[in-house]
C-alpha cells in the first residue's frame, strides 16, 4: 500500500475525533513534562556530582587521619600517619604524585574562616588547582616567619577584597590544641591566587577557603624540629591514570599495613574512583526507584491510547470493512492505526518536550537544585524517555490495530 | 462475451451462532461470464449478501471452490485476495460507506492506495466524477451531499481501479426513485462498457435491465433467468 495514503487516512481520521484524540496528546504531553522533571534533576546532580569528583584532583587517593566516616564519633587512631609514613608511600610503583596536608588551623573573617594547609608544590596537580595569579608554593622551606601562601579564591576575592600577589598581609591564626584555643599573628606573603572549583561534595572542607603554605614553612612557624613524626591529617596521592587507581590504592594499603597502621582506625582511604562509584551507586538506586513513579506515568498515558485506540477502533469497524474491501491488506489496517497513534504520540512528544525544556528552565529560578539539569541533561532526559514512550504508544496501539485487522470483512461491514 | 470470469463449485456458507449453526448458503454452483449484468433476487436472509461476500472475497466458503479467471480464491493468501479485491472488483453498498473524514476526490481515491496497477493518473478521479455527475462536488465531504450523490460517489470509487467486475448490494436501497434511475442508468452504460456486474436488488427496474436474474431462496439457487 501507497504508505501516503495511510498517512493520508490516519491524519483524516485524527482530524476527525479532535477532542478525544488531544486527550491523548495531553496525556503524551504530561507524560514527556512530568519524566524530565522527575529524571532530569536526578542525571542532572548525579551529572553534577561525577563531574565534580572527577575535577576534584587527578586520580586521587586519600589517605585521611583516624576514621572521618563516621559523623558521629571520630575513632582516635593509636598510630598517626605522618611525613615518614609518607616517604614509604613515595616509593611504592604507580605513584604519580603525593602531597601531605596538614591544617595548621584556621583564620577567622566575620562567619566565614579559612584553612590554614600546610602541603608541598605537588598538592598544585593532585588537586587540580589553577592560579588565577602568581606562582604555587615551593618544596624548600624559607626557614622564615614571613611565609608563602597561595590563597584560595574564596580568600583573595571576598576575605581579603583587593590583596594582591607580593603583599605581605598580618593576619591571626587560630590553632587548636585539644579543647583550647590559641591565637598566633603570622606574617604571609601572598605569591599566589588561586582560581575558583567546585566544592567537593560530601567533603566539609571548601577548596576555595583555604590558605596553603609550604608544610616546613609551618613546620618551622611552630618551631617544629621533630617534624617525621608530626600527625598529618592526610595524605594525598594521585595515580599515573585513572584505571590504575584501585591496584595503587591495594598497594597504599598493604604498605601501611606492613607499617603497622589498621585501616579504618588508623586511616580511612578514599580514592576519587570509591567517591563516584558510591555517587553513582546512590544516585542509581534513587533512579530506580523513581523510574516506578516514571513506569506508572507512562502506563497512564498507554492506557488512555489504549482506550482512545479501542473506541475509535470499535467506532470504525464498517470503515475498516469499507478498505478492506477495495483492497487494504490486514497489515495495512494494522499500519494506519498503529500509523494514527503514533502520530498523537509524536504530536504529544513534541509539544512536550517544548514545554518540558520551559518548564525546567522556570524551576532553575526558584530551585537551586535545578541548576544542574543543564542543556545537555535535558537532552539526555529526553533521549532516555521519548524512546520510552514511543515504544509504549506502538505496544498499546498494536492490540487494538490488530484486532481490527482480524475482523472478517464481511462482519465489519455488517457492523452498527 | 462468453469467457467465464467466476466460477462458484458446490458452495457452502455456515454461520456459528452461540451453539447453533445456520447455513446461509446450500452447494451454489454458479458460472458468471465477462460483461454479464447479473440480478441476485430473494427474500431478505435468502442468502443474497453471502454470496455477493463470496465472489467478492471478502468472505471464504465454508465448503467449495470460488474461482477468478481459473484462480481458486479460498486457497489465497491475504495479500493475494486483498489485490484481487483492489484491481479486479469494484464493491457498490446500499450504505454507500463512504469515508466521512475524506472529501469526495480522495474517497474516490483511496482504492488506488492498494492497487499495484501502472500508469494511474490522477485526472482519472475527475473523469469519474464528471461520468458520474459529480465533477463539481469533488472537494465536499461525503455529508455535505445527498444519498444519491454519496452512491455516485461510491460508483466513481468503485471504478477508479478500472475493475473488471461490479459487485453492487441493494445500491439503490437507500435511495429514492429518481435517484435509483440515475445510478441504473450509470449501471447501463457500465455494462454495455464491458463490465461485469453483479448485484442483489430488490428494484424491479435494474431487475427488468439484467440480462440474467438468479433467484436464491433459504440458501438455495431456486431459479434462473436468462434472456
Amino acid at each position: 500500500m501507497n504508505s501516503l495514503g495511510k498517512y493520508k487516512i490516519s491524519i483524516s481520521n485524527i482530524k476527525r475525533n479532535k477532542l478525544r484524540n488531544s486527550m491523548v496528546i495531553l496525556a503524551f504531553i504530561l507524560a514527556v513534562i512530568l519524566g524530565s522533571i522527575i529524571l532530569g534533576p536526578v542525571y542532572g546532580i548525579q551529572n553534577y556530582y561525577v563531574k565534580t569528583i572527577n575535577e576534584a584532583g587527578f586520580n586521587v587517593i586519600a589517605i585521611f587521619s583516624g576514621n572521618i566516616a563516621s559523623s558521629n564519633s571520630y575513632t582516635l587512631p593509636t598510630n598517626f600517619i605522618n611525613i615518614s609514613t609518607m616517604k614509604y608511600l613515595e616509593n611504592i610503583g604507580g605513584v604519580y604524585a603525593i602531597s601531605p596536608v596538614f591544617l595548621a588551623g584556621y583564620f577567622s573573617f566575620g562567619n566565614s574562616s579559612a584553612y590554614f594547609v600546610g602541603s608541598n608544590s605537588q598538592l598544585k596537580l593532585i588537586g587540580s588547582l589553577e592560579l588565577y595569579k602568581g606562582s604555587f608554593i615551593k618544596d624548600n622551606s624559607t626557614n622564615s616567619n614571613l611565609i608563602n601562601v597561595d590563597l584560595g579564591y574564596n580568600v583573595w576575592n571576598k576575605f581579603l577584597k583587593g590583596v594582591d600577589i607580593n603583599q605581605t598581609v598580618s593576619l591571626s591564626l587560630i590553632v587548636q590544641f585539644g579543647f583550647s584555643y590559641k591565637y598566633l599573628n603570622v606574617k604571609l606573603k601572598v605569591i599566589g591566587l588561586l582560581s575558583e572549583r567546585p566544592k567537593i561534595p560530601s567533603i566539609n572542607l571548601d577548596p576555595n577557603n583555604v590558605v596553603i603554605a609550604n608544610i616546613f614553612d609551618i613546620f618551622y612557624l611552630f618551631n617544629i624540629t621533630n617534624y617525621n613524626s608530626i600527625p598529618l591529617d592526610a595524605i594525598f596521592v594521585s595515580a599515573s591514570d585513572f584505571n590504575s587507581i584501585d591496584n595503587l590504592e591495594n598497594k597504599i594499603v598493604q604498605v601501611l599495613s606492613d607499617l603497622g597502621y589498621k585501616k579504618n582506625v588508623d586511616y580511612m582511604i578514599v580514592s576519587q574512583k570509591d567517591a563516584i562509584y558510591y555517587v553513582n551507586n546512590i544516585f542509581n538506586q534513587f533512579y530506580r526507584f523513581l523510574n516506578i513513579i516514571w513506569a506508572a506515568i507512562l502506563a497512564i498515558s498507554s492506557l488512555s491510547i489504549l482506550i482512545v485506540m479501542f473506541i475509535t477502533v470499535r467506532e470504525r469497524y464498517r470503515e475498516i470493512g469499507t478498505l478492506r474491501a477495495i483492497g487494504a491488506r490486514k497489515i495495512d489496517v494494522v499500519t494506519m492505526i498503529l500509523l494514527e497513534g503514533l502520530v498523537l504520540c509524536i504530536i504529544g512528544i513534541i509539544l512536550g518536550m517544548f514545554l518540558g525544556y520551559i518548564i525546567i528552565n522556570l524551576l532553575k529560578m526558584y530551585y537551586t537544585f535545578m541548576q544542574t539539569v543543564d542543556n545537555s541533561t535535558i537532552i539526555y532526559t529526553f533521549s532516555i524517555i521519548v524512546p520510552e514512550i514511543i515504544a509504549s504508544a506502538i505496544i498499546f496501539s498494536l492490540y487494538p490495530a490488530y484486532i481490527a485487522s482480524k475482523v472478517p470483512p464481511s462482519v465489519a461491514l455488517r457492523y452498527e | 462475451m462468453n469467457e467465464v470470469i467466476i466460477q462458484l463449485e458446490n458452495v457452502y456458507k455456515a454461520y456459528k451462532i452461540g451453539n447453533d449453526t445456520i447455513l446461509a448458503l446450500k452447494n451454489i454452483n454458479l458460472l458468471i461470464k465477462k460483461a454479464e449484468f447479473i440480478s441476485i433476487v430473494g427474500p431478505s436472509g435468502s442468502g443474497k449478501t453471502t454470496l455477493l461476500n463470496l465472489i467478492g472475497a471478502l468472505d471464504k466458503p465454508t465448503k467449495g471452490k470460488i474461482l477468478f479467471n481459473g484462480i481458486d480464491l479460498t486457497q489465497q493468501n491475504d495479500k493475494e485476495i486483498s489485490k484481487y479485491r483492489a484491481e479486479n472488483v469494484g464493491f457498490i453498498f446500499q450504505t454507500f460507506n463512504l469515508i466521512p473524514s475524506l472529501n469526495v476526490w480522495e474517497n474516490v481515491k483511496l482504492p488506488t492506495y492498494f492497487s499495484s496497477k501502472k500508469g494511474f493518473k490522477e485526472d482519472k478521479i475527475m473523469e469519474l466524477l464528471e461520468l458520474v455527475g459529480l465533477k463539481e462536488r469533488a472537494f465536499h465531504k461525503p455529508l455535505q451531499l445527498s444519498g444519491g450523490e454519496q452512491q455516485r460517489v461510491a460508483i466513481a470509487r468503485a471504478l477508479v481501479n478500472d475493475p473488471q467486475i461490479l459487485i453492487a448490494d441493494e445500491p439503490t436501497g437507500n435511495l429514492d426513485s429518481k435517484n435509483a434511475e440515475i445510478i441504473l442508468d450509470i449501471f447501463k452504460n457500465l455494462n454495455l462498457s464491458g463490465k461485469t456486474i453483479i448485484l442483489a436488488t430488490h428494484n424491479l427496474k435494474l431487475v427488468e435491465y439484467s440480462n440474467r436474474i438468479i433467484h436464491l431462496y433459504d440458501g438455495v439457487i431456486k431459479d434462473e433467468f436468462v434472456r
